[in-house]
């Protein structure tokens, strides 16, 4: 099958989704003339024109805000948030308006929100992971997709969806080729999992970059007479218990991974799911790998020893499944 | 310059008693008996919404701000279903849901909003951009108060605005108090509308307790924005007559609220009105008591619905089918 990278899959997304429906527009800081930080909107000026491919000025209370209110007027915008560090700054416009406006009036808020996480040498203000901070709102969803298939199909249904969708794009991973496959209608349902590999003996649960770190993590202990399930949640909100329970009946051993702090991170919410409705299931103790509670480090070592890695997934589950043989 | 038929004065002067009345209705209601949402009276501003919406198409925007209730009434809202927000119950907008603070009327354009002040300034210019995309000729009146225009979001608003020439008109009710802070201890401007200068947008500041002012000044920049020349900054100064809200004490003195009083809008159009000799005082008696009657029909509405039943917690968190917010 054909591959392409993450950045392309996603721009093809939009491009379908743009030409399937004139009330998809895009609007966010240097996405149409610089195409986005990151390239994602590459094309799409030239293709839709400045109506619809709209650059704003640095004001993310205007990128999001503006896009709930185009929203509400019937709109189906995609915002981009150039980073997911600047969440913090359209707080009140996502979590009081976007969030709410169902509840409050009735009306749909057919909002995208998409923004680049992760570390990548560029220190604690663009490197976070910032789902945490939102995932506890009731009226949001959230996306986290780790490869180009998932990508494309996950946007176009984010795209698609009647309420606000929080979509974020590992930014280390926009390179990152996959099998997508040509032509056709791509669509992921939001709120399923996808088990990214199968296994018996252990359930590694992984978001966004840390997916690819789990899967090395799994083929390395292959080699060591311990076979891994890897399970990708893609949304984040809502979460799919039944597919994680299901994995968990049938190895009855998990590992969390998530690039955000482990404190107060997704994989709190995951353990507790299990806890409450697979306790009995479990050999061993839920065991949670996340980032330490520090800011994103600026040097390479240390941004290296904060963010989660195969090493640490490989560690935590030989200490789980053969004490004796760490 | 906007000319104002004998039927629009009429018409005007009946929003501002219906409004007046309403404001008398609830203030009274909270002290008597309590009513579940605490009320932010307008009492002395209604002349801003009511001459702000009266000629608005009825597809035209409104994102109101929480005191601008005149606004909304004017827009065509119902008032028992205004009422029936107001004690949580059923047959307003959302069955209990929200309050009527920050209600949303979407069939008549009129946008919800929240109870933070200010929010709601880049919502309206995302509005004015969806208007500008499809070329539908709507205007948005986004209100805000003295207190509000403190907040960045007025500043990003406008000048996207301005930049984009947006059909939006930004109308401030100065109403001398942000909560407890009298303006000049929280703005360091005399006019706010003469921030407009900065966004190279005009700017207006006009008295807000004359209807006919209001209107004919709304009127002529909705023009300008219907036609593409982009939005206005329009200041109305006002009073607030009562506390920010009936909770509060009231902190001013005796004195300045005698004042204030003196430019009531409501006997000033009055007095226009007569003089004009549009209406009689006993025509003037019989608006009051024709709204008199409606507003305690909508209380008696408002406060006997009955409850929603629990099941509505649930409901509207997300569009399609949310198991999950039992959870």
């Amino acid at each position: 099958m054909r591959e392409i990278t993450i950045r392309e899959a996603l721009n093809e997304a939009l491009q379908e989704e743009m030409k399937r429906d004139d009330a998809v527009i895009l609007f966010g800081e240097d996405i149409a003339r610089m195409q986005g930080a990151f390239k994602v909107t590459a094309g799409l000026l030239d293709m839709f024109g400045e109506d619809r491919v709209i650059d704003t000025p640095l004001a993310e209370t205007l990128v999001v805000g503006g896009a709930v209110g185009m929203a509400m007027a019937g709109l189906r915008p995609v915002a981009e948030l150039m980073f997911a560090d600047f969440l913090g700054i359209a707080m009140d416009q996502l979590c009081n308006y976007a969030a709410k406006m169902k509840y409050n009036c009735g009306v749909n808020v057919p909002l995208v929100v998409r923004t680049a996480c992760g570390a990548r040498g560029s220190g604690m203000h663009h490197s976070q992971n910032t789902e945490g901070w939102i995932q506890n709102v009731p009226g949001l969803k959230i996306v986290m997709p780790s490869t180009a298939y998932d990508a494309k199909g996950l946007l176009k249904s984010a795209i698609r969806d009647n309420n606000p969708v929080v979509f974020f794009e590992q930014k280390t991973m926009y390179g990152l080729k996959g099998e997508v496959p040509e032509g056709g209608d791509l669509v992921i349902p939001l709120g399923k999992a996808d088990v990214k590999r199968q296994g018996g003996d252990i359930t590694i649960i992984a978001t966004g970059g840390t997916v690819h770190e789990a899967l090395a993590a799994a083929a390395e202990l292959e080699g060591r007479g311990i076979s891994c399930e890897v399970v990708d949640p893609r949304t984040l909100l809502p979460l799919d218990h039944e597919t994680i329970i299901e994995s968990v009946k049938k190895t009855h051993n998990v590992v969390i991974v998530h690039e955000a702090p482990k404190i107060g991170g997704i994989g709190a919410e995951i353990a507790a799911v299990i806890a409450e409705e697979a306790i009995y299931e479990l050999e061993s103790p839920v065991r949670r790998i996340g980032a330490p509670f520090t800011p994103v480090p600026f040097s390479r070592p240390l941004e290296k020893a904060y963010v989660p890695d195969r090493e640490r997934i490989i560690t935590t589950v030989m200490e789980l499944l053969s004490p004796e043989g760490v | 310059m906007v000319t104002i038929s004998r039927e629009d004065k009429i018409g005007l002067y009946r929003q501002l008693v219906l409004n007046r009345i309403f404001e008398e209705k609830t203030i009274e209601l909270y002290r008597l008996e309590g009513i579940p949402e605490l009320p932010h009276s307008n009492l002395g501003e209604e002349a801003i919404g009511v001459g702000s919406c009266y000629g608005l198409n009825a597809d035209d925007y409104v994102v109101p701000d929480l005191r601008i209730r005149p606004a909304l009434i004017t827009k065509g809202v119902p008032l028992n279903e205004i009422c029936a927000d107001m004690y949580g119950r059923l047959g307003g907008t959302t069955n209990g849901r929200a309050t009527s603070h920050h209600m949303g009327y979407p069939s008549l354009g009129v946008v919800g909003t929240s109870g933070i002040i200010g929010g709601h300034l880049t919502i309206s210019a995302g509005f004015g951009m969806a208007s500008k995309i499809r070329k539908d000729k709507r205007v948005t009146l986004c209100f805000f108060g003295d207190g509000g225009s403190n907040r960045g979001d007025f500043h990003t608003s406008i000048n996207f605005a301005s930049l984009k020439k947006l059909p939006v008109l930004y109308i401030i009710s100065n109403n001398q108090y942000a909560e407890g802070m009298p303006v000049e201890s929280h703005i360091s401007i005399k006019d706010i509308a003469d921030r407009a200068a900065g966004y190279s947008m005009p700017g207006k500041v006009i008295d807000g307790n004359d209807v006919l002012e209001v209107y004919r000044e709304v009127q002529d920049s909705v023009e300008r924005a219907r036609n593409g020349e982009g939005p206005t900054l329009i200041e109305c100064k006002t009073f607030r007559l009562r506390p920010h809200c009936e909770a509060h004490p009231e902190t001013r003195s005796q004195e300045e609220l005698d004042e204030a009083w003196k430019h009531d809008p409501v006997p000033r159009m009055e007095k226009h009105l007569l003089h004009e000799k549009i209406l009689t005082e006993s025509e003037m008696g019989d608006i009051r008591k024709e709204y008199t009657r409606q507003v305690d029909e909508a209380f008696e509405f408002g406060k006997s619905a009955p409850y929603p039943p629990v099941e509505e917690l649930y409901n509207s968190v997300y569009d399609g089918e949310a198991e999950w917010v039992r959870s």
